[in-house]
């Protein structure tokens, strides 16, 4: 039987992916699905506890989390356009003018 | 009444910020008229006040607003007008309002003319808080509020470089400026050390609460308390030792000697020692102290007088030796006689500043009366106002230093201080004579100024007209003694001459006179038809002792100045440089390679910034994990 | 299976969400404006957002203390309320300084103006909550659009700024949620109050040690980042710099405050709990934050990078208040934000009327220390006004910033935390060296030549922005007390 704990696993294990996904990838485009797969890690978390909970508001967290992805994204691919279009890559190495 | 309170105390203020508002800009004539206006209205207002106290015989009290409270500290933010204060008031603004519209043309090429009024009415603003206060505590602000208008107006021509004269140290405006600031410093510590004695000991400030509290405490500690208020009260009064800074503070313009360093300023002491009388007539041996001291100022300063060339200097000495005058009557406990020598000096005293202002205007700003000479031509009016002046600091019957003036003389015969009475009376005989070798330096005799070049001439008519008011208070303000003394006797303690030195009233007042008219004879015989330099004179070392002020100055050089100088030098190269700089340079060193080495993190590179995070969040756990093992 | 919900009008209680609607119906109606007339000049933006804004603020002022709303999950509490005034405010004195002498490219888009709005009613939705989801939307909502408004100055600079602030953003959302699901597991719910509830009948079960420590670590993360806390604060110069000077300023207070309130609410539930590593935590930060980023202002050459590592400083400072978790902690808090509001935005606002519309001052710098070298013989008023604010920010008595520090320094006193109070009197030392820089360089040495030092991107609102926020810092002695009262009132009154 599949109970609580294997969902839990499940998510932290993706969630660790996706973290490592931040930290090691160099495109930023795949830095992006990187944190996507953290927040979807979040909610099978959230959707699993709350059905163990018998209780509503994990699965309301996890939609607004799932609006909240999608406008990040939204808002993100809009900075990275402008930014590929001035740079001309999106590999993060390329991008340290700033430092100090 | 109490709106008048706040128009004769505020009106200065007012008047010295709107002044303010343009002393970055060029000189404009509105500001020197609307300054003027508003200081006579700050003078009509305590004129009325004045008139109101003398008629009802009752104190005006106020509070402003609850000023410090900090625990068991209450100062109340108050002022008072009584029959003290209220003299004071209508001196200073009378006074002021006289300078004010005399350096309408005196200042009439400054460029800074905005500054100075701004100045000026600040310094009539500070004295207003120092004479109206009902607490130390406020006197004490209008005290430091006075000392740093002092400062900025004696060191009003700032720029000026130093000046070397012939007998004179050399200075410059900015130099006598630090002097007389660095000498009020030291007196002004004897003044809080006071003041705190007499907080400590009675637990409050307010006049009023601090004299019922006298008669518990112990002599010593009234001795201490009115010994360190007494030193506070003689770097403002320029009393020996502290007395230097007054003579080179003729560096500043001439009105603000007129005002701050003749009529005003400088009485600021005596005036402290009559509004704490209980506390001094409690302490008969501080007082004898500041009555011999003060007949010591009066002949000491007199003496340098009889040599001086400078025209300001010489004034400024005759002030030092006056104010002698009125510690000895205030030492002596005649207090309302030295409030009444204090009134009539600022009158006549201004009035002598002031003329001898419109005669540095006619001669340049030259000062050396063994250059002038024959001004009477040129200059009948100011002729005439300082011949008054004169008269009336001499002592000659009917001016007004001469009821104010002998009555201190006739005190110090009454307490029995025959020694004391002695040095008065050759001091008045000094004055005199330094007064008229002045006077017919500068306007008798053959006219020198021509054989360098000057081309004098009468100032503006209106500021003779300002000047008016001071001349026949000169004159007259003598006549008041008998009802002065009964309304300022309404709160100062009443005193009396004894029976015996009733009866010889008329024969001391005759023997002052006789010293007082041989001296005006001597110096017309000496001066009046020209100046005859006597170099064999000049040459006695007690000739060249005066002249240099008894070297007091080149004293304080050597012996102050200079091994203080060394000090700090071995203080900064030694133990500032080798110890305590090395030690704050090693720790900024430290800082700094720290600051270096936690820059490097910062790469711009975004991957490492995430890893930041991330072992940040490890990092996090682990002191959470840890804390969480050992606190349980 | 669910019953029909009904929902009564007046269990809603809309009034608890007006001050946020206001702010989002004005950035639609901004919206629609352009969609009718898009020729409008951006004045009559600023002008309709300082409008919005006042609405905003008279309805936060309209609120009623300790009020809950819309199916309980708004609360109106001290700390609540406290916040918005201050965000609005700060908001009133960033958008006049839109209105430069130079036409800058972001503000010419109405969108600009849009977003500045919803993003304020984002950080005001997240003040105005205690439940987690309401929370984390807000913080998204807000942050979203702060990344855009950063990325529309458009600068190459502004878009490494955008994009670091974004990624880093994005996963610190990432450990926020997850912090929640973390909680959530714990006890059930993602309403602080009733948490607290649930988590007093359970910390004592060992066996939940770990979730404890994974959600308050988690959402530590995520707090840490926003507030710019070592080793989390890596994003902030480098964002600072690459955004223009007015926002780099709002961005050092009201993002801040935001997330301030937030962590009263979270971390002051768990050392309320008796958890006190979480204390520990905070203490650590706090320490580590205000000495490193004081360290790294001393060796900055650029005066916005230094002022940029001077406001983590500030909010390391600021954390430690966090941790005595007392009344008076939390009440320093808002009132230090409320002095350093002024004088932070006035010390930015200078620097963005030395801005230059398209060059910079040298390859690498916009507004190195050369730049303001003999300030006092260009523009003697400017330079004394700047060396007013820096003189605040280094905690000069009687500037305002001084009582903030002094408040929170007694604070840590009377909490028992002598040796903290001394390191921040120590770090206050240090902090003086860098502003003092400043006035050196202003005072003391000559105009660098041959460079354009240009201060002409000077106008009258920003006269006026500036002018107030120099009152603000001067005067601060004569309204310090009544403030005081008022924010400790209010946080008391919400039972922190």
């Amino acid at each position: 039987m599949i109970g609580l704990s294997h969902y839990l696993i499940v998510s932290a294990v993706l969630f660790s992916i996706g973290l490592i996904g931040v930290l090691r990838r160099r495109n930023l485009l795949m830095l992006f699905f990187a944190t996507e797969v953290m927040l979807n890690a979040v909610n099978i978390a959230f959707a699993a506890i709350s059905h163990f909970y018998g209780d509503l508001t994990g699965q309301m967290f996890a939609f607004f989390v799932i609006a909240i992805a999608a406008s990040e994204v939204a808002v993100g691919l809009g900075i990275l356009i402008v930014l590929y279009k001035k740079h001309g890559s999106l590999d993060l190495d390329n991008l340290a003018s700033m430092r100090g | 009444m109490e709106k008048l309170v706040y128009i004769a105390l505020f009106a200065p203020l007012v008047s010295s910020l709107f002044a303010a508002l343009f002393g970055m800009m060029p000189k404009k004539q509105f500001v020197g008229v609307v300054t003027s206006i508003l200081l006579g209205i700050s003078f009509v207002a305590s004129a009325i006040l004045a008139h109101y106290v003398y008629t009802t015989e009752e104190a005006i009290k106020v509070t402003l607003m609850d000023w410090i409270g900090a625990g068991d500290l209450h100062i109340p933010f108050g002022f008072v007008v009584d029959q003290v204060s209220v003299t004071m008031m209508t001196v200073v603004t009378l006074v002021s309002t006289v300078v004010h519209v005399y350096s309408n043309g005196y200042m009439d090429h400054d460029k800074s003319f905005n500054r100075f009024f701004s100045y000026l009415s600040a310094f009539v603003f500070s004295m207003m808080v120092l004479v109206m206060s009902d607490n130390f505590a406020g006197l004490f602000i209008g005290w430091e509020g006075v000392g740093v208008c002092s400062w900025l107006l004696i060191g009003f021509w700032y720029h000026k470089p130093d000046v070397s004269r012939e007998e004179n140290p050399s200075i410059s405006p900015s130099w006598a400026a630090n002097e007389a600031f660095i000498m009020n410093r030291i007196a002004d510590l004897g003044m809080l050390v006071g003041l705190f004695i007499v907080y400590w000991n009675t637990g409050s400030l307010q006049y009023d609460e601090v004299f019922a509290q006298l008669p518990h405490l112990s002599g010593s500690v009234l001795n201490a308390a009115a010994l360190a208020l007494f030193i506070g009260a003689m770097g403002k009064s320029a009393q020996f030792p502290l007395h230097t800074w007054l003579t080179d503070a003729m560096e500043g313009p001439t009105p603000v000697s007129a005002l701050i360093h003749a009529a005003t300023m400088v009485t600021a002491g005596v005036f402290l020692v009559i509004r704490a009388n209980p506390l001094f007539s409690m302490t008969p041996e501080i007082s004898y102290f500041i009555a011999v001291l003060g007949t010591f100022v009066a002949f000491f300063a007199a003496s340098m007088a009889l040599v001086n060339r400078d025209l300001k200097r010489i004034i400024a000495f005759s002030t030092l030796s006056q104010l002698g005058y009125m510690f000895a009557a205030a030492g002596l406990g005649a207090y309302w006689i030295a409030l009444f020598h204090l009134a009539a000096h600022a009158f006549f005293k201004a009035l002598l500043f002031l003329g001898a202002g419109n005669v540095m205007h006619a001669m340049d700003d030259e000062l050396d009366i063994f250059k002038m000479g024959g001004l009477k031509k040129v200059m009948k009016w100011t002729y005439l106002y300082m011949g008054l002046a004169s008269l009336a600091l001499a002592g000659i019957p009917p001016f007004a230093g001469f009821f104010s003036k002998d009555a201190i003389i006739e005190t110090a015969f009454n307490e029995g201080t025959y020694i004391l009475w002695a040095i008065l009376v050759v001091t008045a005989g000094m004055t005199a004579f330094y007064s008229f070798r002045q006077v017919f330096l500068t306007f008798e005799g053959d006219e020198r100024y021509k054989k360098y070049g000057f081309h004098p001439h009468e100032v503006y008519r209106y500021v003779l007209i300002a000047m008016s008011p001071l001349a026949i208070l000169a004159v007259i303000a003598g006549f008041f003694k008998g009802s002065f003394e009964a309304f300022v006797t309404e709160l100062l303690p009443e005193y009396h001459m004894s029976e015996h030195t009733h009866h010889l009233a008329w024969l001391l007042g005759l023997v002052v006179l006789a010293f007082a008219v041989g001296g005006i004879v001597l110096a017309y015989k000496k001066y009046a038809k020209g100046l005859k330099r006597d170099e064999a004179l000049e040459a006695t070392w007690y000739y060249k002792l005066l002249a240099n002020q008894y070297y007091i100055p080149n004293l304080y050089e050597e012996f102050i100045s200079k091994p203080y100088a060394m000090i700090s030098d071995i203080f900064w190269n030694r133990v500032d440089m080798k110890i305590v700089d090395a030690t704050v340079d090693g720790i900024a060193k430290f800082l700094y390679g720290t600051g270096d080495g936690a820059r490097r993190m910062q790469t711009g590179n975004l991957s490492n910034y995430l890893n930041w995070m991330a072992v940040g969040a490890v990092l996090l756990l682990a002191v959470a994990a840890i804390s969480a093992a050992i606190i349980g | 299976m669910f019953e029909p919900i009904k929902v009564s009008l007046e269990s809603l209680n809309l009034v608890t969400l007006a001050p946020m609607l206001a702010a989002v119906a004005g950035g639609l109606l901004i919206l629609v404006i352009d969609l009718i007339n898009g020729k409008l000049h951006k004045s009559f933006y600023v002008m309709l957002t300082m409008l919005i804004l006042f609405i905003d603020l008279g309805a936060t002022l309209g609120l009623t203390l300790n009020e809950r709303g819309f199916f309980n999950v708004m609360l109106e509490d001290g700390v609540a309320i406290v916040s918005q005034l201050l965000i609005i405010v700060a908001s009133m004195l960033f958008t006049p300084l839109a209105l430069t002498s130079k036409r800058f490219h972001e503000y010419s888009y109405p969108e600009f103006f849009a977003l500045f709005l919803f993003m304020v009613a984002g950080f005001q939705f997240m003040v105005a909550s205690d439940n987690l989801i309401l929370v984390f939307v807000g913080l998204e909502t807000a942050s979203l659009s702060l990344y855009t408004l950063i990325a529309l100055h458009n600068r190459s600079n502004s878009y490494e700024a955008a994009v670091k602030y974004f990624t880093m953003g994005a996963l610190a959302a990432g450990f926020f949620a997850m912090g929640s699901a973390v909680l959530y597991a714990l006890t059930g719910t993602i309403e602080l109050a009733q948490a607290a509830e649930v988590l007093a009948s359970r910390i004592d079960n060992n066996a939940l040690v770990l979730t404890v420590l994974g959600s308050s670590v988690l959402l530590m993360v995520a707090m840490a980042f926003k507030l710019s806390l070592f080793p989390f604060h890596t994003w902030a110069p480098d964002v600072y710099e690459g955004a223009s000077a007015p926002l780099a300023g709002y961005m050092a207070i009201v993002p801040k405050i935001a997330a301030f309130a937030v962590s009263i609410r979270i971390f002051g539930m768990y050392i309320d709990l008796g958890v006190e590593w979480v204390r520990e935590m905070i203490l650590l930060l706090a320490v580590v934050t205000m000495t490193i980023a004081n360290l790294m202002a001393l060796v900055q050459e650029d005066v916005k990078r230094m002022l940029a590592y001077s406001s983590i400083s500030h909010a390391g400072f600021i954390m430690a208040a966090l941790a005595l978790d007392t009344t008076e902690g939390a009440a320093g808090i808002f009132l230090y934000y409320a002095l350093f509001m002024f004088t932070n935005l006035g010390a930015f606002a200078m620097l963005w009327i030395s801005r230059h519309k398209v060059r910079r001052f040298n390859a690498r710098f916009d507004h190195p220390y050369e730049k303001f070298a003999g300030l006092i013989h260009i523009m003697p008023m400017g330079a004394v006004i700047m060396a007013l604010f820096m003189l605040s920010l280094a905690g000069v008595p009687p500037f305002s910033v001084f009582w903030g520090k002094i408040y929170i320094m007694q604070a840590a006193v009377n909490a028992g935390l002598v040796w903290l109070a001394i390191v921040m009197g120590l770090n206050s030392a240090i902090s003086a060296y860098y502003y003092l820089k400043l006035i050196v360089y202003m005072f003391l040495k000559e105009p660098v030549k041959d460079v354009d030092t240009v201060y002409y991107n000077l106008s009258k609102p920003l006269m006026a922005v500036i002018g107030l926020a120099a009152v603000a810092t001067v005067g601060a002695v004569f309204y310090v007390e009544p403030l005081i009262s008022y924010v400790y009132f209010m946080i008391s009154a919400s039972g922190y």
